[in-house]
């Protein structure tokens, strides 16, 4: 059994007396891709930023190749540790092959080696190096622009590869190829990976492992199979289920309040009750003739929160295409 | 247009200079702002509270008008390109700081998380990231603080600088419009054709722009030890006061020291600036000799009891301030010349016929016919028209007028009486009399060589020939000289040597 290449050893986080990760503990193996997902606001980004310590952990331990990540030098690790943003960020000032050459000129890589492995990676995602490496970042789509701060990560051959919501700002087709692309660079390269989402279809399409976060704790983590067999619990199983809809108005509307009920309890009239486990096409149904809808928790009368078709319209907008 | 074009032939030598000092003055003022401002900018970058400090500083700076600023760097640094150059640096910093602050400052932050995770030094990420990206911001903060440089460079001229503004200055001491004209028009030139050459280095690499930046900055630092190594030892500096007056004597100076002693190198310095920037430069060494009036002496440079200075004659003004020079600042004040140029009041000739009117107590007998132009300065100095009331018994009110416009609202009749200096070209221009101060009220002004003890000591026979000037040039000889120079467009050297040879010193 070889040894985590990454281990989370009851890591917690306090911002500003808030904690918004605790007592956190997981292992990450080589070779592994392991998606984090969760709701917004679910910590899985911060415990992203702890790997490469753009986040300091105010409990606990980090360990990376079995040493304590504070004992590391920050520049070095991060050397060692490709990162992809959400935003891209790719350095506007620069062109696609001064961006990939970032980390690569840093660590003082030869420089004729870097030339070769610009070429290699701008040919294996598909992007002509002719015809791309002296372009400025602007003058890509949104799609190249990321395929381009993939290669950034992957340039200086990284141990572990950090990608936070790399795909969310992108258009549907985009993000399926993005998908395949860094599922065939990963069965290539055979780097690990931690990603984050929260999408639960795309962490069940892209990861060897599963890690559910929900409000700062990790809830379970397993491989997509076992999640979808045994749930940890409801939780878990309604964010499975909203992800396995094949349509996505067959979602239970409990999977929307995750993501945020709206309190506002002013309106009082005009108001329709559902159970959390109707559908969205039910509470649409129903918002033809009432304003708001007041959601309960399943098999019980308890209120959870209210909806509106604002609610709605948002999520279906972010995950029809998911 | 044909005089502009005139002009412009006549004083081709002087607007170069004046150009390459302006150039000068404004680049190094320039290069030292962004020394100061850019990097304050990037340290304070993570210091909001610092920057905020920093900004209002800068702004508060940015308020002081340019001339009070001048002003209160004379006690410092004295006269000359230093103050000038301080003043100018501070008038550049603020644009160039909020601009470089604001240019990093509104990266997108995600693109500083990038470079952080990539394990960037806080030094290369600078260099490669920030910086490129904040680049067009931050230029355009430098292109505004350079226009804003060359615009204010202009008033270097005033502490003795030289630059465009002397063009500026002297056209509006003259009265010469194609002068003013043509100090403007090329200050507003240079910086439109300095602003589009940084545009055009934004858009060249980097590295050309720093080898651009050395190129410029080694040229002035090699013209500038050229003319240092090139300055002969045994020279005599000769300033003057704005104006075509000054220019006359210091030229007549000139001939007559050089007439003396031929090896003897005099170099000139017209219209250097105002009577404090000369006296100031004098005692710091930086000119050698200028002219200086009496009255302006005790008025204005020497510490003096008011029971000392009551109703002086031309003589005892001249003695007290001799000796007041001497106790006070070893300075050496040579013997005057004969014309008193003070304050008088001025009618037209026919003016005067048809009134019968000749002296000041005169007007008393008539003060309703009185329809009085004078400049705000004379109406309202306690030597000037209020204490003129007062010791004459007149009530008249004056109306207030720009120095030359009183001249031709007299010519036109607007006015029949105005304020004047006794040595104006525009007296004989307009053939105007002055009416003769009987009760000896304006305090008298006579023109002499002002110089240090210690030159006067090692080169008395400079002292010698300057003396010749002593009880000449008769104030109708300096009206006949000053229209020569300001309306006629005659060179005050060519003016200055007919006036001497005339009166055999100069053979």
């Amino acid at each position: 059994m070889t040894e985590a290449l990454l281990k989370f050893d009851h890591v917690g986080k306090t911002f500003a007396d808030k904690k918004v990760i605790d007592d956190f503990n997981l292992e990450v193996k080589q070779g592994e891709l392991l998606v984090l997902v969760g709701v917004s606001g679910s910590g899985k980004t911060t415990t992203l930023k702890m790997i490469n310590q753009l986040e300091r952990p105010t409990d606990g331990d980090i360990y990376y190749h079995g040493k304590q990540i504070k004992d590391y030098n920050v520049q070095e690790l991060r050397w060692n540790i490709g990162y992809v943003l959400q935003q891209i960020a790719l350095f506007p000032t620069m062109t696609v092959a001064q961006n990939i050459r970032v980390i690569p000129e840093m660590k003082k890589m030869p420089k004729r080696e870097i030339d070769t492995t610009v070429r290699q990676l701008l040919t294996s995602v598909d992007l002509d190096p002719a015809k791309y490496a002296k372009r400025m970042p602007r003058e890509l789509s949104g799609g190249e622009q990321q395929r381009v701060g993939i290669l950034r990560a992957l340039a200086s051959k990284p141990d572990v590869v950090l990608m936070d919501e790399p795909f969310s700002a992108l258009d549907p087709i985009s993000r399926t190829s993005l998908q395949d692309l860094v599922l065939r660079l990963h069965a290539k390269l055979k780097n690990t990976i931690v990603f984050v989402t929260h999408d639960m279809g795309e962490a069940l399409k892209m990861g060897d492992q599963i890690a559910i976060m929900s409000n700062g704790k990790l809830i379970q983590v397993d491989a997509p199979d076992q999640i979808a067999q045994h749930p940890a619990n409801d939780f878990v199983a309604s964010f499975f289920a909203s992800a396995r809809a094949k349509n996505i108005y067959d979602i239970y509307l409990g999977r929307i309040g995750m993501d945020g009920y709206y309190q506002n309890e002013t309106v009082t009239q005009n108001l329709s009750v559902l159970d959390e486990e109707a559908t969205v096409r039910a509470g649409l149904h129903e918002l033809v003739t009432h304003e708001v809808l007041q959601i309960n928790e399943h098999g019980t009368k308890q209120l959870k929160g209210y909806l509106d078709r604002t609610a709605i319209i948002q999520y279906l907008s972010e995950h029809e295409h998911a | 247009m044909q005089a502009i074009i005139s002009t412009l032939i006549d004083r081709k030598t002087a607007l170069i200079q004046a150009l390459w000092q302006h150039l000068g003055i404004s680049i190094i003022s320039l290069l030292i702002a962004m020394a100061i401002a850019i990097p304050l900018a990037i340290w304070v970058e993570k210091h909001a509270k610092t920057a905020a400090v920093l900004l209002q500083i800068a702004g508060v700076l940015q308020t002081i008008p340019s001339l009070a600023l001048l002003g209160l760097l004379i006690p410092f640094v004295g006269i000359g390109t230093v103050p000038a150059i301080i003043a100018l640096v501070v008038y550049a910093l603020l644009p160039i700081f909020q601009n470089t602050y604001i240019g990093i400052q509104e990266i997108d932050p995600s693109i500083e998380e990038a470079a952080d995770a990539f394990g960037m030094s806080r030094m290369r990420k600078l260099v490669k990231v920030e910086l490129p990206i904040a680049m067009p911001v931050i230029i355009s903060g430098v292109r505004t603080a350079l226009v804003m440089i060359i615009g204010t460079a202009t008033l270097a001229a005033l502490i003795g600088a030289g630059g465009l503004g002397t063009f500026i200055l002297l056209g509006i001491d003259r009265n010469n419009t194609a002068l003013v004209l043509i100090g403007a028009v090329a200050s507003a030139l240079l910086a439109i054709v300095l602003s589009y050459l940084i545009h055009v280095l934004q858009r060249v690499e980097f590295r050309y722009s720093i080898a651009t930046l050395a190129v410029v900055l080694l040229g002035f630092v090699g013209y500038g030890t050229f003319k240092a190594v090139q300055q002969p030892t045994d020279q005599i500096v000769i300033a003057g006061k704005l104006g075509s007056e000054p220019d006359i004597l210091i030229n007549m100076y000139k001939e007559l020291i050089e007439q003396e002693d031929p090896n003897m190198k005099v170099t000139l310095k017209s219209d250097f600036g105002k009577t404090s920037f000369l006296f100031s430069a004098l005692r710091n060494n930086q000119i050698d000799i200028y002219p200086e009036f009496s009255g302006t002496v005790l008025e204005s440079l020497v510490k003096t009891n008011s029971s000392e200075t009551e109703n002086l004659n031309s003589h005892q003004t001249y003695e007290l301030a001799k000796k007041k020079l001497a106790s006070q600042y070893q300075l050496d004040y040579l013997k005057p010349m004969k014309y008193n140029n003070t304050y008088a009041l001025a009618v037209t000739k026919k003016f005067a016929k048809e009134n019968h009117i000749s002296k000041i107590s005169d007007l008393t007998t008539m003060q309703n016919k009185i329809k009085a132009g004078m400049t705000l300065e004379f109406i309202d100095r306690s030597d000037g028209l209020k204490g003129l009331k007062k010791i004459y018994g007149l009530t008249f009110t004056a109306q207030s007028m720009e120095p030359d416009l009183r001249y031709q609202a007299l010519a036109q009749g607007k006015v029949n009486l105005v304020d004047a200096y006794s040595t104006d070209s525009q007296l004989r221009q307009y053939n105007l009399v002055t009416l003769k101060d009987d009760r000896n009220f304006f305090p008298t002004y006579q023109g002499a060589p002002l110089m240090s003890e210690k030159l006067a000591k090692q080169h008395p026979e400079i002292v010698k020939t300057l003396n010749k000037l002593s009880n000449k040039i008769s104030e109708t000889d300096m009206q006949e000289m000053n229209y020569k120079v300001n309306v006629l467009k005659q060179s005050p050297k060519k003016v200055a040597q007919q006036y001497l040879k005339q009166h055999n010193l100069l053979k």
